[in-house]
């Protein structure tokens, strides 16, 4: 590793000091700290993940998901009905996302101005940024040939008469290997990890890795810096050292689990209780469909066509986007609900499975109020979030929708997952047993790839935790900028959200620093 | 008089032999209960308790994928790739899931004392499978999570191993040989 990262386990001192400090090196702070650097100021990134690259993604799941995910991308809510996939590692969940880049639809950008009073995050003030971070990540249309998971989705699409479109990636001389889940083994994937951290510690930045913050320091209503524990590649304490990093402003980048977690061990006021609330998630179920040729849904890029058919509805039932899901078989087998035989006949089709999933989009509606971020006795953070009858009655509308989309592109059964759900070998079949499926935590699998929300961004003080500018309300010298300060969930896969949003931020923040 | 533990590993090493009875999971009781013993490795966090557990329920979960697979080394390798993975989850979710594992194994002694199972030898072949569609089908969402918790353990650490790829048709990722110059250009001048 370069002089500029500094593995925190290894770091002899006991205080290092900046002009500004991020938390966090996922999509927030990476862009964050790039354009902090180019702006000429001191930068320190600290990552509670370890530090690994190219060199060491081997495109095993069995290494993968314990180095580069949380909890072994076994990350739960707490009652365990919903399953998370996200990143840890320096590049945070970049490093692992599957490339799907949007920018945030209109329609969302103009729900947070009439119903959040968000009038700077109009479609117009934020195109030159999305603009600008396509560009730096070379998000482009994907023009390699979707792969026969992807187009499947397509053609059951076309069949339909349903909505078809293709993803724009963030990836340079792809080489359509299908193992962006487990980090690219070439670069090719243009994550913080490749892109804006380098580029920062040309600049002199520093990255401080395997270092966890326990809290803020926080010194007559000013944000001074953090305190910092030292841990190994699990993430647990390796001694009692403490490392101070003095920094004459924070920049809070940890997530949506993360950044509340961080003001809530840091003890910050929150007079309106507002920290960890309307945490959103993007609820997923997701559909296998069995077909009669091979579909090796572990490779090709995971994901190029997408379908907003049932993405914004009419009445006021939840919106869906349908996407491919990638099938790697350690997962995959997770998701299969049977067990012995049963789930061996089905596992034993794996190469002919394709992989469908619908993110619901949380957030819009009185009725889908998100989770709560909380510490657990060890001040870890967990997610409570509540699934209600909104909610399923979405997921069950996703289910019967992917299952028809899966039957039109010539699937011979499908199989939603669900505990109570077989393989059915019609649509006319699956349509009435999904109807009849009971809907229920623990029952309907659900995951999430999409951690949002927890420290609303809004114009009124009693139901937000930061401001238009992304700073937190109730200190001076700190600001959250990462997917906790979207007010909803994006109704997208939301990196190209959270870059183009802090990219704007950042730039703000900048400017402002200078002036003083 | 038996221990309870006595207990528990004649009753869960006994439903191995039994719901494996038609595959070569025939091993007797003694060399079972041997091989889980005479595991040098450290483990860090489960029990040999824990272990007679999991190593009783991975052929009830996993069926058919074992065949043409069963050796003393694979199976504890799958239970040394367990510890290793649990390295990595939170104290709290550790804490649930040392609570799920002695649950499971008083669950089981008591089952067996309770009569619920007859001796192994006398077991019906589909028993402990009953037993996991009880813990799948219940109305308590508890031992759902307990069914769910366990299927993501056992078949996450199973199918990530190359051995039972050949079965499912999965060819294991490309073959890339990337010399470090490679990556010589994407690293930070010193």
């Amino acid at each position: 590793m370069d002089k500029n990262s500094i593995n925190a386990t290894e770091f002899f001192g006991s205080a290092i000091e900046a002009d500004i400090a991020i938390i966090g090196s996922g999509a927030g702070g990476g862009v964050s700290a790039e354009i902090l650097a180019q702006a000429g100021f001191s930068v320190l990134i600290i990552e509670e993940g370890p530090y690994l690259t190219g060199r060491d993604f081997k495109m095993q799941e069995k290494e993968a998901y314990p180095l580069l995910y949380h909890e072994s991308a076994g990350r739960k809510t707490r009652d365990k009905a919903i399953n998370i996939l996200q990143g840890r590692s320096v590049g945070g969940s970049t490093t692992v996302n599957w490339t799907t880049s949007f920018r945030t639809p209109d329609e969302t950008l103009q729900h947070w101005q009439t119903e959040h009073g968000l009038k700077d995050l109009g479609k117009e003030q934020l195109a030159p940024w999305f603009q600008r971070m396509e560009q730096r990540l070379n998000i482009n249309l994907w023009q390699v040939p979707a792969n026969a998971n992807n187009d499947l989705i397509r053609q059951g699409a076309e069949k339909l008469g349903w909505s078809a479109k293709v993803i724009s990636r963030n990836v340079k001389n792809c080489a359509n290997l299908g193992y962006c889940g487990m980090g690219c083994p070439l670069n090719a994937k243009q994550s913080m990890l490749v892109t804006t951290i380098p580029a920062a510690k040309k600049l002199g930045a520093k990255v401080l890795y395997q270092a966890r913050v326990d809290k803020l320091i926080i010194d007559n209503e000013q944000v001074k810096g953090c305190l910092v524990t030292p841990v190994g590649i699990n993430s647990k304490a390796v001694s009692d050292k403490k490392i101070k990093i003095r920094a004459k402003h924070t920049i809070l980048s940890a997530g949506a689990i993360g950044s509340p977690a961080v003001l809530l061990r840091s003890q910050a006021p929150d007079p309106y209780q507002r920290i960890g609330k309307r945490t959103f998630l993007h609820p997923v179920v997701v559909s296998a469909g069995q077909m009669p040729q091979k579909v090796n849904g572990f490779a090709g890029a995971p994901q190029s066509i997408y379908s907003d058919q049932f993405l914004w509805p009419k009445n006021a039932s939840m919106g869906f986007k349908i996407e491919a899901a990638p099938l790697h078989p350690s997962l995959v087998s997770t998701v299969l609900t049977q067990f012995g035989n049963e789930h061996f006949a089905i596992a034993k089709n794996f190469a002919y499975q394709q992989g469908a999933l619908a993110l619901l989009r949380d957030g819009f509606s009185e009725q889908s109020q998100g989770g709560e971020v909380l510490l657990d006795k060890y001040q870890y953070p967990k997610l409570d979030y509540p699934l209600n009858d909104y909610l399923w009655q979405g997921a069950r509308k996703a289910l019967l929708a992917m299952a028809e989309l899966q039957f039109a592109a010539g699937a011979v059964e499908v199989l939603p997952a669900h505990l109570e759900a077989k393989p059915y070998y019609s649509w006319r079949a699956a349509k009435k047993a999904i109807a009849a499926l009971p809907m229920a935590q623990l029952k309907t699998m659900v995951f999430s790839a999409h951690v949002m929300g927890g420290s609303a961004m809004g114009v009124d003080e009693k139901v937000s935790v930061v401001d238009e500018s992304g700073k937190f309300r109730h200190l001076d010298g700190l600001h959250i900028f990462d997917g906790s300060i979207f007010p909803t969930s994006i109704g997208a896969n939301p990196q190209l959200s959270i870059y183009g949003l802090v990219a704007k931020l950042a730039t703000d923040l900048a400017a402002d620093l200078k002036a003083i | 008089m038996a221990t309870r533990r006595q207990i528990l590993k004649g009753t869960l090493l006994g439903g191995l032999v039994v719901v494996s009875g038609v595959s070569i999971w025939q091993w007797n009781l003694e060399e079972s209960q041997t091989v889980v013993e005479q595991d040098k490795y450290p483990y860090q966090y489960l029990t040999e308790d824990d272990r007679l557990v999991l190593f009783a329920l991975m052929p009830a979960f996993l069926g058919k994928a074992l065949d043409n697979l069963d050796s003393k080394e694979f199976r504890i390798n799958l239970l040394q790739q367990l510890d290793q993975a649990i390295d990595f989850i939170s104290q709290s979710s550790y804490d649930e899931l040392r609570q799920l594992l002695d649950l499971l194994a008083n669950q089981l002694g008591r089952a067996y004392v309770a009569g619920v199972w007859s001796s192994w030898s006398r077991a019906k072949p589909n028993e402990l499978a009953d037993f996991l569609n009880d813990w799948r089908t219940s109305f308590i969402t508890l031992l759902r999570s307990g069914y769910l918790g366990l299927h993501q353990l056992i078949f996450g650490a199973f199918y990530a191993q190359a051995k039972s790829w050949p079965a499912i048709d999965y060819p294991g990722p490309p073959k890339m040989k990337l010399e470090d110059s490679f990556y010589q250009q994407f690293d930070l001048q010193p």
